[in-house]
């Protein structure tokens, strides 16, 4: 039996073919994934494998000029809850009283809120201290994650609390120092890259990459806590003797621009700040940067500088007062109608004549009395490092409803509003050689590897001469010694001062409260300091002199005596 | 001539391996095998638990950091002026009514303790003045 030949046809080549393009498109594929679109694929991998996470950096410190802590960050706890975990009703109960007994809660609310929360991970816990915290993560509660956090913490409690400020739930400063060096106090987040499971949890000894964070620089302030409690002290008490609102004290180095202390009243209270109550978010404004006043006699300071640094008058020049003054026909009054007769610019100062004052404009004519006002700052902010600060209102001959009056009353500190900084500021130039010195109250930054930048006194006019100034210190010492009993004057240093006494300004008269201050400083030959003290709206009238000036001569005598000043009044015990 | 014809004695100059059987070759190529294969796993074990003892210790480094921020925290609470101020009325004592300076010759007390990056650049020196 013969094999029948098997008929030659070409349907081999069909799977053949079949197979080769199969493999082809394979090999495409493969070519086009692995070689053409390597990056991206291998990008996609790379995402899918590892995840990241941004490390927050410590938050710096503020610390007051002696390294005192006012401010600083302690770790934390925020803790969450996984949901699934505690679908199970005994898991969740034990869960939940370990927890509460830990963090204060109630155990039946923590349920309540896991299990109604819809949501994968659930905060049952903010800011729980760091010792409680760890422990519950170490007993392994059930269900319970812990993420690191921190809270701001101020050991001197609320001393300085509308310098330092307050930071919101981002560890974003809000305001005070906190808000304008925020930047800076938060350091360099660092990143951590690591290798994830599916659940996007970190594999245990997987592959991790770390970028350190740079934990801010901690700030020292040229505050000085000791002084800053004299201030909020002495405050406390004018306010409530003299049944003022509120009051603002603001101590400087007249020599460097630094801010030695800065009290107000009413402040913030850090451990009961509630910013849902209107009352206490607008403690959050600086009143010594954003409040306006209208400064009162204490402008005369400024307006006998002028003069004299112009020289159009001396200490000695006199004028005759007959008790009030015409200007434009307007007619201005002394502060208390008084008719002082032949009086010196010296006693112009010391009795605080309206109409000497405006003899001295008078002689500068409005031009350059305004040159001087811009030169000693008036009517721009000062640019001290705190947020919300006001530039002040100086009416000038090009506003529309301009006065000859104006000047005249500007001469003596009315129609014009400036912040307290402000009249500090100027008043600094006034004796300390005649230098504008832009206000601060930040005297260094400390980074964390130890490195201190100090920050320099920055310069920023000369109003008036040395010699001017020289001049003026010895008129305002006369004002404070003026050789009768002055409330001002301190019991163991020569001082210098003006008080002021305005009535509060409203729509285009004035009200029946007013503001009483004194700026004064010691010791009269080398100031060491500057101290301003305002009352607003005392209701027992006493005038600035009255008011203001024993707190002015109580403080000098408690800073100077810390300080270290020598006494430069007679009736000092040597031995 | 005849020197010439005969062989030249066999010396051994290479490396002179044991004689193995045949078995003893598999077991020892065997035991080659099977450390290759161990040793990464022996290596990765102790790349783990020296791992694991650097998390303990980082672990440890940072609870340090945390109690010493703590503690810096309750120093700086302990002497604020307002808790001393507050303990020093507790004990009955008040504030000084009359100051009388007197100028001494002693040395100023002694700085405080805290760190030095953060005292000021050039500290005053105590001028003698006591109140």
């Amino acid at each position: 039996m013969a094999h029948q030949q098997a008929r030659r046809t070409g349907r081999v080549w069909l799977p053949a073919i079949a197979f080769t393009v199969f493999a082809a498109i394979v090999l495409a594929r493969l070519v086009q994934v692995q070689i053409l679109e390597h990056d991206r694929y291998a990008e996609e991998a790379r995402s899918e494998l590892y995840a990241s996470d941004t490390v927050f950096a410590r938050r710096g410190a503020i610390l007051d000029r002696n390294g005192f802590l006012l401010a600083m960050s302690t770790d934390t706890w925020d803790l969450y809850v996984a949901t699934r975990v505690w679908n199970d009703d005994a898991t969740a109960r034990s869960a939940s009283e370990a927890i509460a007994k830990a963090t204060g809660h109630d155990a039946t609310y923590l349920r309540t809120l896991v299990q109604e929360s819809g949501l994968v991970d659930v905060l049952v816990a903010r800011d729980v201290p760091y010792d409680t915290g760890k422990a519950l993560l170490d007993a392994d509660v059930a269900g319970l994650v812990g993420l690191p956090n921190t809270v701001r913490v101020h050991p001197a409690g609320d001393l300085a609390s509308s310098v330092v400020g307050i930071i919101g739930g981002e560890n974003k400063g809000l305001t005070g120092i906190e808000a304008w060096y925020d930047d800076e106090l938060l350091g360099t987040p660092g990143r951590v890259i690591f290798e994830r499971d599916t659940t996007g949890s970190p594999i245990p000894y997987g592959e991790t990459f770390t970028t350190e964070p740079v934990p801010g620089p901690d700030i020292i302030l040229t505050i000085d806590r000791r002084m800053q409690v004299a201030a909020e002290r002495a405050l406390r008490q004018a306010i409530k003797e003299h049944q003022a609102i509120s009051g603002s004290i603001v101590m400087m180095d007249p020599q460097t621009g630094e801010i030695l202390a800065l009290a107000t009243q009413p402040r913030l209270s850090f451990s009961t700040l509630d910013l849902s109550d209107p009352e206490q978010v607008r403690l959050l404004r600086n009143s010594v940067v954003s409040d306006l006043y209208e400064p009162g006699s204490v402008m005369k300071v400024v307006t006998a500088a002028a003069a004299i640094d112009a020289g159009l008058v001396t200490p000695e020049t006199t004028y005759e007062d007959t008790g009030i003054a015409f200007v434009y026909g307007v007619p201005i009054f002394n502060w208390n109608n008084g008719v002082y007769g032949e009086q010196t610019m010296e006693g112009v100062l010391q009795q605080s004549i309206n109409t000497g004052a405006v003899f001295m404009m008078e002689k500068l004519g409005v031009a350059k009395f305004h040159e001087y006002l811009d030169a000693f700052g008036f009517g721009k902010p000062t640019y001290i490092d705190l947020s919300g600060e006001a530039a002040g209102l100086v009416r000038r001959p090009t506003d529309a409803d301009w006065s000859p009056v104006d000047a005249a009353a500007q001469s003596f500190g009315q129609a014009i509003s400036v912040t307290p900084i402000q009249m500090v500021s100027a008043l600094a130039a006034a004796i300390n050689g005649g230098r504008l010195i832009e206000p601060r109250l930040v005297k260094a930054m400390v980074a964390h590897d130890g490195t201190r930048y100090d920050l320099p006194t920055n310069v920023v006019g000369q109003p008036i001469s040395a010699e001017t100034s020289a001049t003026m210190r010895q008129m305002l010492g006369a004002v404070v010694d003026p050789g009768w009993y002055h409330p001002g004057k301190p019991r163991y240093y020569t001082a210098g001062g003006k008080s002021g006494t305005a009535n509060v300004p409203i729509d285009a008269s004035y009200d029946d409260t007013q503001i009483v201050s004194f700026a004064g400083f010691a010791p009269v030959d080398n100031p060491r300091i500057l101290i301003l003290i305002k009352l607003d709206e005392n209701a027992d009238l006493a005038t600035g002199t009255m008011a203001a000036g024993p707190v002015f001569a109580a403080l000098v005598d408690e800073v100077l005596g810390y300080l270290g000043v020598q006494p430069d009044v007679e009736q000092v015990a040597t031995r | 001539m005849t020197a010439l014809d005969q062989p030249t004695p066999r010396t051994h100059r290479g490396l002179s391996l044991p004689k193995l059987g045949v078995s003893g070759w598999v077991v020892a190529g065997a035991l080659i095998v099977s450390a290759s294969a161990m040793a990464p796993v022996v290596q990765n074990s102790l790349m783990t638990t020296q791992g694991r003892n650097l998390e303990v210790l980082e672990g440890e480094q940072n609870t340090l950091r945390v109690e010493m921020r703590q503690l810096e925290a309750e120093i700086a609470r302990l002497i604020s002026v307002d808790r001393i101020a507050r303990r020093a009325s507790e004990i009955g004592l008040v504030p000084g009514a009359n100051a009388i300076f007197v100028t001494i010759g002693a040395a100023g007390p002694e700085p405080p303790k805290i760190p030095a990056e953060h005292l000021p650049e050039s500290s005053e020196p105590v001028s003698g003045l006591a109140p």
